[in-house]
């Protein structure tokens, strides 16, 4: 027994201190790194290597939790954005640019904070509510997969239309970023589809599928965008409080957690789609709330997801990190389910802990180093990866994805309409008309 | 900020010349010097370029997916690191396509398919599914399919693949029937398709939602077990046609039963009813006549194998010599002047209602089978219960009616013995009756020395073994005219009955045949049989009053926990023929001094009452006592040990008894997985889990190994969309062989 506790606290620390590294790196996803323990396994399963599950499962929960909070560093000090993009920043740059970084790190770190403290109170009632919910909500997710599609090309607005010399070029200006918006959806969702169906990524690898269209569309044009732009980041400043109340706080949890719920019960929902929805559900306009609840959304949504996989009686599989890992293994009762809860718990505390060391650590190498050297290290992890796991066919699917996930950045148009890519074709499929567009498109 | 003065990238290039330091703006060479100007690439280009990257690469995509295979795998290199691929596989089915049900619409499809280095199940839902039913699609084991879809892999070895275009399963191959006669299923490999046709004798519906249907089918040469889950049931064409004495044409897959040969069909579209049990024909068959039969001419090898029902004249009557296996030939021919030969064998003899009516001169109704021996067409008898003689022979009716006059007893003295000796038949003491011949009518009077039930699912009649002094003597009574019999008055140990039946020799050994209830008389009651004092018997729960309190005693076998709190307790108990629901509220259920498990007999005292249209007891608190055995591990009938194919269609958290082969043994990776035994029966294959600590606590004998049979006890639960059973205790596993 004391020898299992001892293996749950040593990897649960193990698997934080991991993506605390991995989580500073801009762009590098922890399901990435996550992978190769997928590969590691199918190696070595049948052998005495074979990985024991009371070292895997907090592990893996460690990466989740400490990726989810450690993310925010290079979102908040490594994102800097350039001054064209200025006034389309996140609040988290603005203060970025304002030399309050430590202090935007450290009001997402209050959200996680609260993340982890409401998924530890609705724990006990999980096993009771999820199984009903899920019966209940099943029949019924197609439709709602396709609302949210919908309001999420609804609420997107035309912008600017103040310069052209004609009508018609105010007019194009003010709906090109909708345009672009409503592009990416398009081209994400057929790109989505050619890999559910017909993929060139060689069948050994398939775990790997989709990954390099999501390197493609979410991590390189970040690193390019952090490349080009070349902004000097201002001096920061590491205050011994934050700007912040508890009803700031509880504002921006609470909303953060709805989100993040949401997306994790929902299978394709994000945690940025979540916390769009929830943003707006709850008319938030406080910047620090805003902070919060993306911080508490983020780590709710990945952790949250992770979470279900172990809550007897739900039979709930969501996000990455539990379908890699039930190709490996498959957790049993409520013993499982507490021993992910205290690796939830241990690997929160510590992350946050790591939050505030890694925010330092940054804060001095940035204005010490150019920190586009961090964004080459990453552009050569990610390539290296997407080659190594997927081949040059894989290659070539990351370079098609990346001029997608550009369109949002150089138009200024939302960047989650590259979810695209998982939304509309499993929207098509839940609907039964997967067959048909796949006749209609030859992929058949 | 940013003001129109200063608008120059940070390195202070393209806005300003390098040579004469003067504003340029977007002029590529300064206007002032004419030096060349190094500008920024305007971000419109890099929008363009991908714009078009993003285009162009897409159609590439789509071009390179559109003309590109589907990879192929073989099963057993399917790894976890192909989870969620697309991929093609080719194989055997292994399990039968069944289609799911919600309500009026198809939910899902699932098969198995294994090919030489594994198996993994393919499963569709929604329109796919729809789309496959509507196009009538049926697959059966040993059919070779080629099938793409998504992969799903489970914790390593566990595949399944999801089928997401109808187009992508192919049926490459379909797998060949036999067609056999139902004495040669023994012969028969399990798993292999046969062809038959037959008549119903019995139909034995489900006692739970979960249970099968099992027909009993005859033809001319035996008997056999037909089994039917509802939803297949459910899709059977004219299905409301299917009752006693219907003629059927059959596919089926043959397994083995405790083994007893059993089918299964493999699709509704393989039962096949060939001739209805109409209300006319009843009516027809009651007056002595038969309708639409057949002309002898028009018959010919174009009819192989279907069934006809013809009316002819008996030209000659050939019993077969004693020792030899030849069947017994009637000669018949009609007015077209064709002759045929009606055969049949001595099990079918042996139903015939009236075998002495049967000689040269009478006229005849009869259904059979077409068939050809030795290149010559001939008629084999399908239903000897359905062979009427409409016109006796001259000969017989002159006979007979010498008989009625020297040998019956007289009408007016039939009162005198309680109306219980039937015309037409000898009073005699039991051991002179031995001693008649076959045929001869006897009226007999004997003591109930035991009675042996018919079992169920099976057509065999009931057996009443009278004490005489020249030895037993065996009663035979099949179960059209047992039923018949009212429950009070059944023979019982003890009992002293007078049967009216005609002598027969059956295996030589001399018997007496009861075809009608009116001819059985119970004339002193006997000692109580297997039923405890003041039981009602289960069968009877389905015509008592509503309120009625009752005992009843019955064996365990199924038990059903609430699955919410408004939910009740079901356990379903059984005398192996008649099951009936027992519910009782959780309350009830703590009451228990002993809970009641699977297998185990029971006592209960309830209240009848009604549930959705059938009939229930409904136990209060205290009056579930027993198991009066007290073994956990019996038994009481077939009914409580059911096929593995029952283990897919039983709600999770049931308890269930099986019994199956042990196909795979994997032992658990670590400390924390546990042991899974594959068990098959023919019906099905499925995953027995047992913790290390039950393991552990096995005998080296009754751990399972390969080859072994075991009857199992545990709980259905659901892992990864498959059922499964768990078993939490050394005492719930028992090796058989």
């Amino acid at each position: 027994m004391l020898v299992s506790v001892v293996k749950i606290i040593l990897s649960s620390v193990a698997g934080t201190l991991v993506s605390s590294l991995i989580g500073c790196l801009p762009a590098l996803h922890v399901y990435n790194v996550a992978m190769l323990l997928i590969a590691f396994h199918a190696a070595v399963a049948k052998t005495a290597w074979g990985a024991d599950p009371y070292i895997i499962m907090p592990f893996m929960m460690g990466l989740i939790v400490g990726w989810a909070v450690l993310n925010t560093v290079p979102a908040v000090f490594l994102g800097a954005p350039d001054e064209s993009s200025m006034l389309m920043v996140l609040p988290t740059q603005k203060y970025l640019m304002q030399g309050r970084g430590y202090e935007a790190a450290m009001l997402s770190a209050v959200g996680a904070l609260g993340g982890i403290a409401c998924l530890l109170a609705f724990a006990p009632l999980l096993p009771r509510v999820l199984p009903v919910a899920r019966a209940v909500l099943t029949p019924h997710l197609f439709w709602i997969l396709v609302l949210i599609l919908a309001y999420m090309v609804l609420s997107e607005f035309p912008r600017g239309g103040d310069y052209g010399d004609t009508r018609l070029a105010r007019l194009f200006d003010a709906w090109k970023s909708l345009l672009a918006g409503l592009l990416t959806l398009v081209l994400s969702g057929w790109l989505g589809f050619i890999l559910m169906r017909k993929s060139p990524i060689p069948a050994d690898f398939a775990f790997s599928n989709i990954m390099p269209a999501f390197v493609g569309l979410f991590g390189i044009p970040w690193v390019i965008q952090n490349i080009i732009s070349g902004t000097e980041i201002p001096r920061q400043y590491v205050p011994k409080s934050i700007d912040c109340n508890g009803f700031v706080a509880f504002r921006g949890i609470s909303a953060g957690f709805m989100g993040g719920f949401f997306a994790a019960f929902f299978p394709i929902i994000t945690g940025g789609i979540g916390g769009l929805l929830a943003g707006h559900a709850t008319a938030q306009n406080d910047e620090r709330s805003f902070i919060i609840s993306q911080g508490a959304s983020k780590l709710v949504y990945y952790v949250g997801a992770f979470m279900l996989f172990f809550v007897p009686m739900a039979s709930i599989t969501r996000g990455g990190l539990a379908n890699m890992l039930r190709t490996m293994y498959v957790p049993h009762g409520i013993a499982d389910y507490a021993m992910i809860l205290a690796a939830m718990a241990l690997g929160g505390c510590l992350s946050i802990f790591m939050l505030s060391v890694m925010s330092r650590i940054v804060i001095r190498l940035i204005q010490k180093i150019d920190y586009r050297y961090a964004s080459y290290v990453t552009l050569l992890i990610m390539v290296g990866l997407v080659v190594g796991f997927t081949g040059l066919n894989g290659l070539g699917v990351m370079l098609v994805a990346t001029a997608i996930g550009l369109i949002p950045v150089l138009f200024h148009s939302r960047r989650s309409n590259c979810m695209g890519i998982l939304i509309i074709p499993v929207a098509i499929d839940m609907a039964g008309y997967g067959p048909a567009v796949a006749g209609f498109l030859g992929l058949t | 900020m940013t003001t129109p003065g200063n608008i120059q990238s940070p390195e202070g290039k393209g806005t300003v010349c390098p040579s004469c330091h003067r504003f340029v703006g977007v002029y590529d060479r300064c206007p002032y010097c004419g030096t060349g100007i190094t500008k920024r690439i305007p971000l419109r280009t890099i929008r363009i370029a991908a714009l078009v990257i993003a285009g162009a690469g897409m159609i590439c995509l789509h071009i390179m997916a559109m003309y590109r295979d589907i990879p192929a795998k073989p099963i057993g290199e399917i790894t976890p690191a192909m989870n969620f691929g697309y991929v093609s596989v080719k194989g055997r089915v292994n399990q039968p396509l069944r289609f799911y049900r919600d309500g009026d619409t198809i939910s899902g499809v699932g098969f198995g398919v294994e090919d030489a280095t594994g198996q993994l199940r393919v499963r569709a839902y929604r329109k796919v599914a729809e789309t496959l039913y509507e196009n009538g699609l049926v697959l059966r084991r040993g059919d070779t399919v080629k099938v793409a879809g998504t992969l799903r892999v489970v914790e390593g070895d566990n595949i399944s693949m999801l089928l997401q275009v109808p187009a992508h399963l192919e049926v490459l191959e379909t797998s060949d029937a036999q067609t056999v006669s139902l004495d040669e299923l023994a012969e028969v490999e399990d798993d292999r398709s046969v062809r038959f046709s037959a008549a119903v004798s019995r139909i034995m519906f489900p006692n739970s939602e979960r249970a099968p249907y099992r027909i009993a089918l005859k033809d001319d040469t035996g008997t056999g077990s037909l089994v039917i889950w509802p939803n297949q049931f459910e899709e059977i064409k004219d299905r409301d046609q299917l009752m006693e004495g219907t003629l059927v044409k059959i596919r089926a897959a043959k397994s083995s039963y405790r083994n007893i040969p059993q089918l299964q069909i493999e699709s509704p579209q393989d039962l096949v009813i060939l001739a209805a049990v109409s209300a006319d024909s009843m009516r027809d068959a009651a007056a002595g006549t038969v309708s639409t039969p057949v002309s002898l001419r028009d018959i010919s090898s174009a009819d192989m194998d279907s069934i006809v029902t013809v009316q002819a004249v008996v030209k000659q009557f050939s019993r077969p010599r004693e020792g030899t296996r030849a069947p017994y030939v009637i000669t018949l021919a009609d007015s077209s002047g064709t002759e045929l030969p009606l055969v049949f064998w001595s099990d079918a003899y042996e139903q015939l209602k009236s075998p002495d009516k049967i000689e040269p001169g009478a006229e005849l109704t009869a259904h059979a089978r077409v068939a050809e021996y030795r290149g010559r067409l001939q008629l084999a008898l399908t239903d000897p219960a359905g062979l009427v003689v409409k016109k006796e022979s001259a000969g017989t009716t002159g006979r007979q009616e010498t008989e009625k006059e020297i040998k019956t007893i007289p009408d007016n003295k039939t009162d005198e013995i309680s109306g219980t000796t039937q015309a037409g038949h000898r009073e005699m003491p039991l051991a002179r009756a031995l001693k008649s011949p076959d045929g001869t009518k006897v009226t007999v009077t004997g003591i109930v020395e035991r009675v042996i039930p018919s079992t169920s699912g099976s057509s065999a009649p009931n057996r009443v073994i009278l004490k005489s002094e020249a030895g037993p003597v065996t009663v035979v009574c099949w179960e059209e005219a047992w039923s018949h019999i009212p429950e009070a008055s059944r023979p019982v140990p003890g009992a002293e009955i007078q049967v009216s039946a005609a002598m027969a020799t059956y295996r030589g050994n001399k018997q007496l045949r009861l075809l009608h209830s009116d001819n059985y008389a119970l004339l002193t009651p006997g000692r109580s049989q297997g039923q405890s004092p003041g039981t009602m018997p289960l069968k009877d729960i389905g015509i008592a009053k509503l309120g009625l309190k009752v005992i009843v005693e019955g064996t365990v076998e199924t038990i059903s926990h609430p699955t919410s709190s408004r939910r009740p307790y079901t356990i379903s108990i059984t005398d192996g023929t008649t099951s009936v629901p027992v519910v009782m509220w959780e309350e009830t259920w703590k009451s228990l001094t002993e809970k009641p498990v699977t297998g185990s007999t029971f006592r209960i005292r309830g209240t009848v009452n009604e549930y959705m249209g059938a009939r229930q007891i409904r136990v209060s608190s205290g009056t579930f006592s027993g198991p009066s055995t007290g073994a956990s591990r019996q038994r009481g009938g077939q009914a409580s040990i059911l096929p593995l194919s029952a283990v897919e269609t039983t709600e999770p958290g049931t308890r269930i008894t099986i019994q199956g082969e042990v196909s795979d043994v994997d032992k658990p990776s670590n400390d924390r997985a546990p042991y899974r035994i594959t068990l098959k029966d023919g019906t099905d294959t499925v995953t027995m889990v047992l913790w290390k600590d039950t393991w552990e606590g096995l005998s080296a004998y009754a751990r399972p190994q390969n080859g072994a049979t075991l009857i199992v006890t545990g709980t259905v639960s659901e892992y990864k969309d498959t059922r499964q059973i768990r078993v939490d205790s050394t005492g719930n596993i028992e090796r058989i062989k």
